[in-house]
């Protein structure tokens, strides 16, 4: 499969009219230009993050460190336990996202398939959740009451299907041929076995996307967090992020800690603790990252 | 007689069907008993709209109100304003918001090398990352009267400063912008995956064929990711109302309010003071209600012209 | 055949594990997850069987007298956890506590930016820990009727020692005010001995010299500084406040000789005390110097058309670069951040507060600061098991005993009383926090102790070991003018009962959304302020006169 995207790569070299170079041009300038406005806010955030705190406060921190050192990053790594509640984060991400997944493809599959009887009813139940934004009591009231509070299922399980991944994942497995579905019918498979044997195999990226998705949405969710945990020692990262992050807006805190002021957090500590946060992820994307790359199914459809 | 046989007999067809796809139906009761649990029981809440709730009492006990709380937003001439500001706030992302990440991942499809690609899109989603909070401090900080683009306006263009964000008319394309420079590259995930599968062969036959890449674009890429856009396009038309507040709440001033308000920050406003659950939950309900009846006008249009619908 | 039976058995396990599970999720509580700290699954207020006292030495303090013929408890407290002063979890308050009243102390620190999502929702569902610090006064009136909270009135013998003072001449008439229904919900966290602290004009010292004017005593004066500073500095903007317009008004209007938005309100309401009686001030003739002095800045390029805008950060830095040069804002960010930020660009430049300006149009000299105490509440769960124990435990807090701890820690172990009676923290304690982002913060959460820790009747003595001596002197001089009246204590609003509430909020929404959609075309020119009579009356249409009304009659009552 390779070869064949390589050769196709060539092929178009070979004759490059006019058209395509400008075609070309306008795709690189495009896509150059945007790098370039997504960088520079987040290299400012680096470059102030190692700089010095009063230089920073200052506003003269425009295109290279001033003062370089790591103090910032120090006085964010001994905050207090900044490691403890990445493990957590870590946790609940492999689980939450491991059975988000699951639970996904259990539901999307069978709607996909255009032979289940009651499909259109079972997707509007389901959809219909979707309009609905019942508020944070609401789903206070339904953990608290199935005693999940300060538990892992807390976190995990009340996010566990999207509607919206859902549907997309469901577009996904439409998109199989149903001559696929047919012959393996004929050789006499069920159901189940399609779907691990052929589905899957063939939604590598689908999944990839799903997974990808709800791991990002599970780290930086802080809410379910909040709600429902209330021992710190069980804290996601994203909580102390945001305490760290908002400490200085108005809108977060209680009017005591804006009148009392204790010294602010300087802009460098919580630029720090946001690169603390992302790199995870950071670190984590490309493995998911592989399977968007044009041409990595080929073989398997044609097979 | 015959009439009793013939339902006989589609009972016994459906339970053909129903027999046959066993394993679906196994597979599929896993997540419905989670949205019954989870999602129904959570919507069932929404029933203190009808009623002065008061926890300590529990739902059942709490006073009925009736429509009290429907009557109270309906009757709220402030409203109508806050209304017309969600809607045109949704609809200024959906004209200039939705097209950018298929346009990006359209783009993105067309760089040649693993290793060039794969750097743009790292790139690109880089800023889904950064909290909201410091994303509407940079965007102040651009858009300040001295920040950078009043910089460039008055030195480079000789014009006069701006202070875009206490102009009302300025509101909407700065929520649109940060919503841009913080979500397009990540919303592009979606249809890099979509365009991934795609079979390769047709371009290559097109080539061969002596269709330009932009031609190839235009007949074979987007076809291609067609369905996922039609998917993503009708759930965005769903969630029309329902814009968060939390951004809104960074950027806007009172001097914008007047298009900056919308739903979710006036009923914020007023949670924070009186916390009013049921007034909360009233505009939930009709929230969904609106959404609802949007979802299903824009699934028919869909069906009709022969996009992939929902349902 | 075979490898087709194993994966369908596989994809039926996967299931069906999932599903039992997902059930096993729904009815059991704990799990492995929770296995990381041994007190985590004690429910609110459920006994605790750790018996465990190998930290608690019962014998070695003199404190430990009435705990032994008590069973250990265990005990649910939240709080806020403040991002600057992150509170120890095992921290010396929680220790010293468990040896005088066998209680445990379990602690849910909240971070603070979303405390207050967290306690709306745990009020609004009445599902409560033992102890709820840091509930407001709105609060208190919503959720005292629905019987969440205990009154402690039903206990007056154990919370005799809180009582005596907030009913002494002092703080009786603020407390008459924090009753709801003619009971008393919540202890007040209140001051013992502050380092006073209040929202002043702050100036550019260097700058005012190199005018050749003196310091201004009047706002006309300031303004005049201000040209003159403009004058010489003809790029940069003079002056802004945070927290954009309304908080504004806050700083400047009571200062002024008019009012409204007072100390973080985000209504128009103040009390004015030369009339005794709150007023809207926006609607009244005060309000146009006001609004006249912000207009004429903006126009004169005094005030930063940012103002609208502005978040704390952004002003720390311009103030910190000297692109500003003056600011009406808490005192102590001059010590903290400004100063000791330009003095690394320019050994010259220090702000500093003035005394409140004299207004000649509204004839007054004043200027207005945060109440006194703090208008937060401790809660007591109605449903506790353990409420005299409770009870006893928060009245303590109050007494010498409990102040010194909960302000300083162990005696002779965290700091030591010197022979005139001034207090000296251990300076092993200073020296381990001196690489903290803040002393102060760092040895206050480390001990559990103060402000933003579980203080509640507040010491902050430490602040004259390890602050910047300005801040101290500062704090001298803001005591002196309260005492010679030039600077007052913004008052509690009054009690509202259920129905008048709603009016309230009905109609402050309604008059703010008129207010704050129009204001800033005052400030910034686009209207004139000869039309400033077409938005007085909107206001007033809006129902500012019934506002007042409502207020008045509350205040009236509350007097007696």
């Amino acid at each position: 499969m390779r070869e064949n995207s390589s050769k196709a790569v060539k092929h178009t070299k070979k004759k490059k009219s006019p058209g395509e170079k400008v075609f070309s041009a306008i795709v690189a300038v495009f896509l150059v230009f945007a790098c370039l406005i997504v960088i520079y806010p987040i290299y400012y955030m680096f470059i102030c993050s190692i700089s010095d705190g009063y230089a920073v406060t200052r506003g003269e921190i425009w295109l290279y460190p001033k003062g370089v050192n790591l103090r910032a990053y120090e006085i964010a790594l001994t905050y207090q336990s900044v490691m403890r509640s990445f493990k957590n984060s870590v946790q609940y991400t492999i689980v939450g996202t491991l059975i988000a997944t699951i639970m996904t493809a259990l539901c999307a599959y069978p709607l996909s398939r255009r032979e289940l009887y009651g499909r259109g009813l079972f997707t509007m139940i389901i959809t219909f959740t979707m309009f609905f934004d019942s508020g944070l009591v609401a789903n206070y009231m339904v953990v608290s009451s199935l005693h999940l509070k300060n538990t892992i299922w807390a976190l995990v399980l009340p996010g566990a299907v999207s509607v919206w991944y859902m549907i997309i994942m469901r577009t996904g497995f439409q998109s199989i041929p149903d001559a696929l579905h047919e012959s393996a019918y004929l050789d006499g498979a069920n159901d189940l076995v399609i779907f691990w044997k052929i589905i899957l195999p063939l939604s590598k990226a689908t999944i990839a996307t799903i997974v990808l998705f709800y791991a990002v949405g599970i780290w930086n969710a802080y809410i379910p967090g909040l709600l429902y945990l209330d021992d710190s020692a069980k804290y996601p990262l994203q909580l102390l992020l945001r305490n760290i992050v908002m400490s200085s807006s108005a809108a977060g805190s209680s009017a005591t800690s804006v009148a009392a002021d204790t010294a602010a957090l300087g802009k460098n500590i919580k630029y720090a603790v946001i690169f603390i946060t992302t790199l995870p992820i950071l670190v984590v994307y490309p493995f998911a990252q592989k399977y968007f790359v044009k041409g990595a199914m080929v073989g398997s459809v044609k097979g | 007689m015959p009439v009793k046989a013939q339902k006989k007999d589609t009972w016994k067809h459906v339970r053909r069907k129903l027999w046959k796809s066993r394993y679906l139906y196994l597979m599929l009761l896993i997540p419905l008993v989670y949205f019954f649990i989870f999602k129904y029981g959570s919507i069932g809440w929404l029933a203190i709209a009808f009623k002065n709730f008061n926890a300590k009492a529990g739902l059942w006990k709490s006073k009925w109100v009736g429509v009290k709380y429907f009557e109270m937003f309906l009757n709220d001439p402030y409203f109508f304003t806050v209304l017309k500001n969600t809607i045109f706030i949704s609809l200024w992302s959906l004209v200039f918001y939705f097209p950018v990440p298929i346009i990006l991942a359209l783009m993105i499809n067309e760089v040649k090398g693993t290793k060039k690609k794969k750097f743009v899109q790292t790139v690109t989603y880089l800023p889904y990352f950064i909290s909201t909070v410091v994303v509407c401090n940079l965007a102040m900080y651009i858009f300040a009267t001295d920040g950078i683009i009043n910089d460039v306006v008055v030195k480079v263009f000789g014009g006069t400063a701006t202070s875009f964000m206490s102009d009302p008319n300025w509101f909407r394309p700065i929520y649109v912008i940060t919503e841009i420079w913080q979500q397009a590259g990540w919303g592009s995930i979606i249809y890099l995956a979509a365009l991934s599968g795609v079979d390769q062969d047709l371009y290559e036959a097109a080539s061969i064929d002596g269709a330009s890449r932009w031609k190839q674009v235009l007949h074979i890429s987007i076809p291609g990711i067609a369905p996922i856009i039609s998917i993503q396009f009708l759930l965005t038309m769903g969630r029309m109302l329902n814009v968060g507040y939390e951004k809104i709440l960074l950027l806007y001033t009172g001097a914008t309010y007047s298009t900056a308000d919308i739903i979710s920050t006036y009923v914020y406003r007023r949670g924070l003071i009186d916390a009013n659950y049921s007034y909360g939950a009233a505009i939930s309900i009709f929230q969904a209600v609106f959404s609802l009846i949007l979802i299903c006008i824009a699934n028919k249009a869909a069906d009709k012209i022969g996009a992939t619908s929902l349902w | 055949m075979k490898r087709k039976k194993i994966s369908r058995l596989l994809a039926i396990a996967a299931s069906v594990s999932l599903l039992a599970g997902a059930l096993a999720g729904c009815g059991g509580s704990s799990d492995g997850a929770s296995s990381d700290t041994p007190a985590s699954d004690t429910s609110s207020g459920e006994e605790s069987a750790a018996e465990d006292e190998s930290d608690t030495q019962e014998t070695q303090d003199s404190t430990a007298t009435d705990a032994s013929d008590q069973e250990l408890i265990t005990v649910t407290l939240m709080r806020s956890n403040s991002a600057a002063q992150p509170t120890a979890e095992d921290n010396k308050v929680v220790q010293l506590v468990e040896q005088k009243f066998n209680i445990h102390l379990q602690l849910q620190l909240i971070p603070d930016a979303d405390y207050t999502t967290k306690r709306s929702v745990a009020l609004a569902s009445a599902d409560l820990p033992d102890i709820i610090m840091g509930v407001t006064v709105d609060e208190l009136r919503q959720y005292a009727p629905t019987g969440e909270f205990l009154n402690l009135y039903d206990y007056q013998d154990l919370v005799s020692d809180y009582l005596g003072i907030v009913q002494a001449d002092d703080r009786a008439a603020a407390t008459k005010t924090y009753e709801t229904d003619g009971g008393m919900y919540g202890f007040q966290r209140l001051e013992y001995n502050r380092i006073d602290l209040a929202p002043l004009v702050a100036l550019r010292m260097d700058r005012v010299e190199e005018t050749g004017l003196g310091i201004p005593t009047t706002w006309d004066e300031l303004y005049e500084v201000m040209l003159a500073i403009k004058a010489n500095y003809p790029d940069q903007y003079v002056f802004s406040t945070r927290n954009k317009t309304t908080y504004m008004f806050g700083q400047l209007a009571y200062a002024m000789g008019s009012g409204g938005f007072p100390c973080f309100s985000s209504s128009g309401m103040y009390y004015e005390p030369r009339e005794d009686k709150w007023l809207y001030g926006p609607t009244k003739e005060s309000f146009v110097p006001v609004i006249t002095f912000l207009a004429n800045a903006y126009a004169d390029g005094l005030l930063d058309p940012d103002y609208a805008t502005m978040d704390k950060d952004t002003l720390h830095e311009k103030l910190s670069n000297g692109s500003l040069s003056m600011v009406v804002d808490n005192n102590s960010f001059i010590g903290r951040v400004y100063n000791p930020a330009l003095a690394q660009v320019d050994e010259n430049a220090m702000f500093d507060i003035i005394a409140p300006l004299e207004s000649k149009e509204n004839g007054t000299k004043r200027a207005l600061r945060y109440e006194r105490d703090w208008t937060e509440f401790t809660c007591v769960n109605a449903d506790t098991k353990y409420p005299e124990r409770i009870m006893e435990l928060l009245n303590w807090m109050y007494t010498e005993e409990g102040r010194m701890v909960t302000n300083f820690g162990e005696e002779g172990v965290d700091y030591t009383v010197e022979a005139d009676g001034t207090i000296k923290t251990n300076p092993d304690l200073i020296a381990e926090h001196q690489n903290d982002a803040d002393v102060f913060s760092g040895i206050q959460g480390a001990l559990g102790v103060g402000l933003l820790s579980l203080g509640e009747y507040i010491d902050e003595a430490l602040y004259a070991e390890v602050s910047d001596p300005i801040f101290i002197e500062q704090g001298q001089q803001i005591r002196e003018w309260t005492q010679d009246g030039d600077i007052n204590y913004n008052p509690a609003v009054p009690y509202f009962n259920t129905e008048e509430q709603e009016e309230v909020t009905e109609l402050q929404q309604a008059i703010q959304n008129v207010f704050a959609a129009e204001i800033e075309s005052y400030i910034n020119g686009q209207k004139s302020l000869d039309d400033w009579g077409s938005l007085v009356e909107k206001l007033e249409s809006q129902g500012t006169e019934r506002l007042e009304e409502l207020f008045n009659a509350a205040y009236e009552r509350s007097k007696g």
